[in-house]
């Protein structure tokens, strides 16, 4: 009998004194092997509006790469938006080049006497990652408002400028204390033209203090990482 | 596991039909009536014979995959806790004074396992791929596999010469990375198949010279 889409059997057996009903699915696959499903709809997770930063193949890393070393353009960095890929990854990597030069310049430097220490790693790493995240967000909520500039354009800009650290980082294992001044206080400088070039025509309208604010607040994070180099990281 | 075969013939006023079926008496639910041993030891087996799935390179990274598809998170939490342990017992003995280091590097090596874990996750998502979270966190846990032996072993011969411990580690790396490598560079397009390997590299290069600074 068929009742609405489906078909149900009535059974009944007098002599066992069973009855009921027993619904029939249709057979969808007589007698074919399962074909390939249809894919499921992606769904939507969280990450959604974050892909939107990550649309960068590794060519235009690279080449972006390329173009932090060399400050001078005064054309916009990024040709419309900014990525996070390079952000994120050029710190962490930087976190960790840090990590092996400093115990590897403390080896070679003491020969012998020197005991690893991991608590190194957590201090570089905090103040790397804190320094990403706080200096757009001051520069952002408190100095751009007003400015269209996106909080992820000015974290793209930020992280990809610590790409300069890198060389220093590994100029420094050579145990010449003036040398690492100098290699971090250059990397700075070139890491922060980066940042003030690319905002410059925004900043020359903002007011006095602010300008001064906005180029103490690029500079900080870097100094702060040329502190932490010098005073602790390569003893 | 018993099943229940059957034929129920059905007489109905148009045809003839028969409907054939199958029930399976022994269900999962019934290990909660198997000892307890018996359980452990039937995960015990399974975790193995994904680490060989992962381990041995026979595989295509395909396959590899559907293996893992049915991922658990236990195999990755073994490997996590045995490389920690080794990692923190190590360098216990050999800092005598400071007592803090060992639990500094056991949160270290347990934080970066999973965060980084997660986060290579994240990155291979972002950048176009889709694959279900836990499964890749799942294959790069089971890849560490390499590196834990690399410090078991250490922990006894650490001592001899410090060419040795670099070879060690850097077999396990090489091993390790091998093995994860292809299967993130499958989950995200073509161009970007650079930007999705190299954290892979970076994690186990991390965690490699951890295991190098303490041994």
């Amino acid at each position: 009998m068929e009742y609405g889409n489906r078909n149900f059997l009535e059974f009944s057996d007098s002599f066992e004194g069973m009855q009921g009903v027993i619904q029939l699915e249709p057979n969808k696959n007589q007698g074919n092997p399962q074909v390939n499903n249809p894919a499921p709809a992606p769904s939507k997770t969280f990450l959604d509006p974050y892909k939107g930063y990550c649309e960068v193949d590794t060519e235009i890393v690279f080449q972006r790469l390329k173009k932090t070393l060399w400050p001078f353009d005064r054309r916009k960095f990024f040709e419309n938006k900014g990525d996070l890929y390079g952000a994120f990854w050029v710190p962490t990597t930087l976190i960790f080049i840090m990590s092996v030069a400093g115990s590897f310049a403390n080896k070679i430097a003491s020969s012998g006497g020197y005991i690893f220490d991991p608590k190194d790693i957590v201090i570089t790493a905090s103040t790397v990652y804190f320094f990403i995240f706080a200096v757009p967000a001051v520069l952002y909520f408190v100095l751009f408002t007003g400015i269209d500039i996106g909080y992820y354009d000015i974290v793209s800009l930020y992280g990809y400028s610590y790409f300069a650290f890198w060389p220093a980082a590994i100029i420094s294992v050579i145990n010449f204390s003036l040398l690492r001044w100098v290699a971090f206080g250059t990397a700075s400088v070139w890491s922060g033209l980066l940042v003030s070039k690319n905002y410059y025509n925004e900043v020359q309208n903002l007011d006095e203090w602010k300008k001064y604010a906005t180029a103490v607040a690029s500079f900080s994070g870097y100094a702060a990482l040329t502190l932490i180099a010098n005073f602790y990281l390569y003893e | 596991m018993s099943e229940l075969k059957g034929n129920i013939p059905i007489d109905s006023p148009s045809n003839s039909q028969s409907i054939q079926g199958k029930i399976d008496l022994q269900s999962d639910s019934n290990s909660l009536n198997e000892p307890v041993i018996q359980t452990i030891l039937h995960d015990l087996k399974r975790i193995c014979y994904k680490l060989k799935c992962v381990m041995i390179p026979r595989l295509s990274n395909d396959e590899k995959s559907k293996e893992l598809r049915d991922w658990d998170l236990w195999g990755p939490l073994i490997l996590c806790l045995m490389l920690a342990l080794t990692l923190s017992l190590s360098s216990d003995e050999y800092f005598i004074y400071s007592n803090d280091t060992g639990t500094l590097i056991f949160s270290i090596v347990f934080v970066v396992v999973w965060i980084g874990s997660a986060v290579v996750t994240i990155n291979a998502q972002l950048l176009g791929g889709t694959v279900s979270f836990f499964h890749s966190v799942c294959l790069l846990g089971y890849c560490l596999f390499p590196l834990n032996i690399a410090a078991l072993i250490l922990a006894f011969i650490g001592d001899i010469s410090v060419f040795i411990n670099l070879v060690l580690v850097v077999l396990g790396l090489s091993w390790s990375t091998f093995s994860s490598i292809g299967f993130m560079a499958g989950l995200v397009p073509s161009t970007r198949k650079a930007l999705a390997e190299y954290p892979v590299l970076l994690f186990y290069l991390f965690l490699a010279w951890l295991i190098l600074m303490i041994f």
